[in-house]
């Protein structure tokens, strides 16, 4: 089969670039043909942050309008206003969040809802996401195949590594996107730094620049490094520390608990999939987000705690499935579909739709040129019509 | 971890306490006016963990009896008699709760109260329907949040209704429109319950960030003028609002599902020390 994905790039590291990453090397190590179809500026060479990337066929806009898929995935939401472009027998959405929930424009979120408005084929990651759409197109074929974590980047260490004297924790995430939770993250910190001493680190895809200090002291930060030298920045750290009020399904807490590491996290959309309270994390609602400082000063406190959860952690982990599994799962349900579903009749549908959504910001309002979004659209623009 | 946990309460609060899961770890012990069968009954059980509701209702004395770290569940502001009440429980330690819950953020008057949690709320998730019926488009209306000046073909949900009632009322809604002239709170009557049914909830306030709901993606904020076109817009049946709809109903699942929040509490009220100050939601206390 041939199966393509849009991508709006692939420079940038992101925990959705990875999960796509791995399934189109999967499906490709299973002999299917595989394509990522860069939408923005495809790079001269591939980039280094992730080695798989090599391996894979990127082809521009232009190259991939004389290909016939067997399968074209939408990707990152705007990608679904430009499935029509290209030719499929199946066209799918390889969802992997609620994206409307990125943006606090209603103008975004309306038209995000649009690309739950045809029963394409989708696939997703996440339970809550394949509630969520079978909710919005009963009529649609939803599969869900969870992601792996892997076993090259991330092998599961036999014990968790000796603890230092002092807790060791790690934030992670980008800034710039409110939803990630930084900030609050940070504020934590300075909180619980006022109590007992701590080292802190930020593994990062995006600092901005920004150089944050807990308790007056700067943070070690590690940015933009290549997937295969995480686990390192991982084993450094007792505690991994994420308070995002968005996630499709969390990534770095079942890779820091593959390195023995334990977290404290939000208890947001997906954190259910895999993370268990007292078991090998802590979760925090919103509305107790100040919590976060006495689960810190627990585990500074009570070394056997700490112990317990890491290996509760570490259990989880080598419970996960690898990659492979995921991606042979995904190749198998779509050698199952390949034979009864075919929905190339959706395409001047999926016209008609990137049709408003091209309206929709030609129109008045010049989205928000900060964040993620401003990026794309900046780089969308120059993309021929 | 299973934490064998007991649930002390009124029948009134029968929908916020998780059901029988059948794998014996959890038991509701229904608080009637005489409140000893149930508390024998409950002592019986064995709890590691029990949930008092309106703990200031069993005298301080009958508690002691209680096996397990009791954790007291504030529903409703206290009256002055109940705090100083509950501050002598804790001064002399007789009937003592090593934790409480508070509805809100407490007021400092109870700064010397060993504070667990905030609970605004929890649901018995598995008494509402599930999916939600996202094809129904009536309104529903709370008697004391009807919009002045506004005339709308709904149904009246009154006060004094019991929970059966309203959750009669509301599986045959699809829209709540809601009016207050203060921001919204997850303490509020029937708003939880309208997001958990999976209603299209309109307001003309929003909830504080912290509560968690999101605007636009789970309920929406307009003003009053604008609601006849909002209600018009979901009874066209266009599936306009079907992804806030699916939201709502799917994020009080995650934020209030009885199960999740007290068998989280229940492991927090183990490994957390009451003398560990810091409030949960404060920078500081």
């Amino acid at each position: 089969m041939t199966i393509g994905f849009l991508v709006f790039d692939v420079v940038n590291i992101t925990g959705g670039g990875n999960a796509i990453i791995e399934h189109a090397w999967g499906l490709q190590r299973l002999g299917h043909r595989v394509c990522l179809v860069v939408l923005g500026q495809l790079p001269p060479e591939p980039p280094t942050w992730h080695p798989k990337l090599s391996d894979l066929t990127l082809l521009s806009a232009d190259q991939a309008v004389t290909e016939r898929f067997d399968f074209l995935f939408a990707t990152w939401w705007l990608t679904f206003f430009e499935l029509w472009r290209f030719e499929s027998r199946i066209y799918g959405y390889f969802n992997q969040s609620l994206e409307s929930r990125f943006h606090s424009e209603s103008r975004l979120k309306l038209l995000n809802r649009l690309t739950y408005s045809l029963p394409l084929l989708f696939v997703t990651e996440a339970k809550w996401l394949e509630e969520f759409i079978r909710l919005m197109q009963p009529q649609a074929e939803v599969v869900r195949i969870p992601n792996g974590l892997s076993e090259q980047f991330f092998p599961r260490v036999s014990e968790p590594p000796r603890q230092a004297s002092a807790l060791r924790v790690l934030v992670e995430g980008p800034w710039g996107f409110p939803f990630k939770g930084l900030a609050e993250a940070f504020g934590v910190l300075d909180q619980a730094r006022r109590d007992f001493p701590f080292e802190v680190g930020w593994l990062t895809s995006h600092s901005g620049g920004v150089l944050p200090a807990v308790g007056g002291e700067p943070v070690k930060i590690f940015e933009k490094l290549p997937i295969s030298e995480v686990r390192r920045v991982l084993r450094e750290f007792d505690v991994l520390l994420k308070l995002s009020r968005v996630e499709g399904v969390f990534g770095p807490p079942l890779e820091m608990f593959s390195q023995g590491g334990t977290a404290i996290c939000s208890a947001v959309s997906g954190s259910d999939e895999y993370m268990m309270h007292g078991r090998n994390c802590l979760l925090v609602d919103r509305l107790n987000e100040r919590r976060a400082v006495r689960y810190l000063a627990l585990l500074n406190e009570d070394r056997k705690y700490l112990d317990q959860l890491r290996r509760g952690g570490l259990e989880t982990a080598r419970q996960a499935p690898d990659w492979s599994t995921s991606a042979a799962l995904l190749a198998s349900a779509l050698e199952k579909l390949d034979s009864r579903l075919v929905n190339f009749r959706l395409r001047p549908a999926l016209k008609a739709l990137a049709a408003v959504q091209l309206e929709c910001f030609s129109t008045d309002a010049t989205p928000s040129s900060r964040g993620l979004l401003g990026r794309f659209l900046q780089r969308w623009r120059s993309f021929p019509a | 971890m299973n934490i064998r946990s007991a649930f002390l309460a009124s029948p009134k609060f029968e929908l916020r306490i998780p059901g029988d899961t059948g794998t014996g770890e959890s038991a509701f012990f229904r608080i009637a006016e005489d409140w000893r069968p149930a508390l024998a009954s409950a002592a019986n059980f064995q709890p590691e963990v029990a949930f008092v509701f309106d703990p200031l209702s069993i005298p301080g004395e009958a508690l002691q009896a209680l096996p397990g770290i009791k954790v007291g569940v504030v529903t409703q502001p206290l009256t002055p008699g109940e705090l100083s009440e509950a501050l002598r429980r804790q001064r002399t330690g007789i009937g003592v709760l090593e934790w409480f819950t508070w509805f809100e953020e407490p007021p400092p008057e109870v700064r010397d109260l060993p504070l667990l949690s905030i609970v605004a709320t929890s649901l018995d998730t598995r008494r509402l329907p599930s999916p939600p019926n996202l094809e129904q488009v009536a309104i529903a209306v709370p008697a004391w949040a009807r919009p002045p000046g506004l005339s709308l073909d709904a149904e009246l949900v009154a006060s004094e209704e019991s929970w059966p009632d309203c959750l009669e009322k509301l599986s045959r809604c699809g829209v709540m429109v809601y009016y207050s002239s203060e921001p919204l709170q997850l303490s509020m009557p029937l708003l939880p319950l309208a997001l958990a049914h999976g209603l299209l909830l309109v307001s003309n306030q929003a909830f504080p960030p912290e509560c968690g709901i999101e605007q636009e993606d789970e309920y929406l904020v307009r003003p009053v003028k604008d609601w006849a076109r909002v209600v018009e817009k979901e009874q066209k049946g266009l599936g306009y609002f079907r992804a806030v709809r699916a939201r709502a109903f799917q994020k009080a699942r995650e934020l209030f599902d009885a199960s999740i929040v007290f068998r989280r509490l229940a492991v927090d009220a183990t490994i957390l020390k009451a003398t560990c100050r810091t409030s949960p939601t404060r920078r500081q206390w």
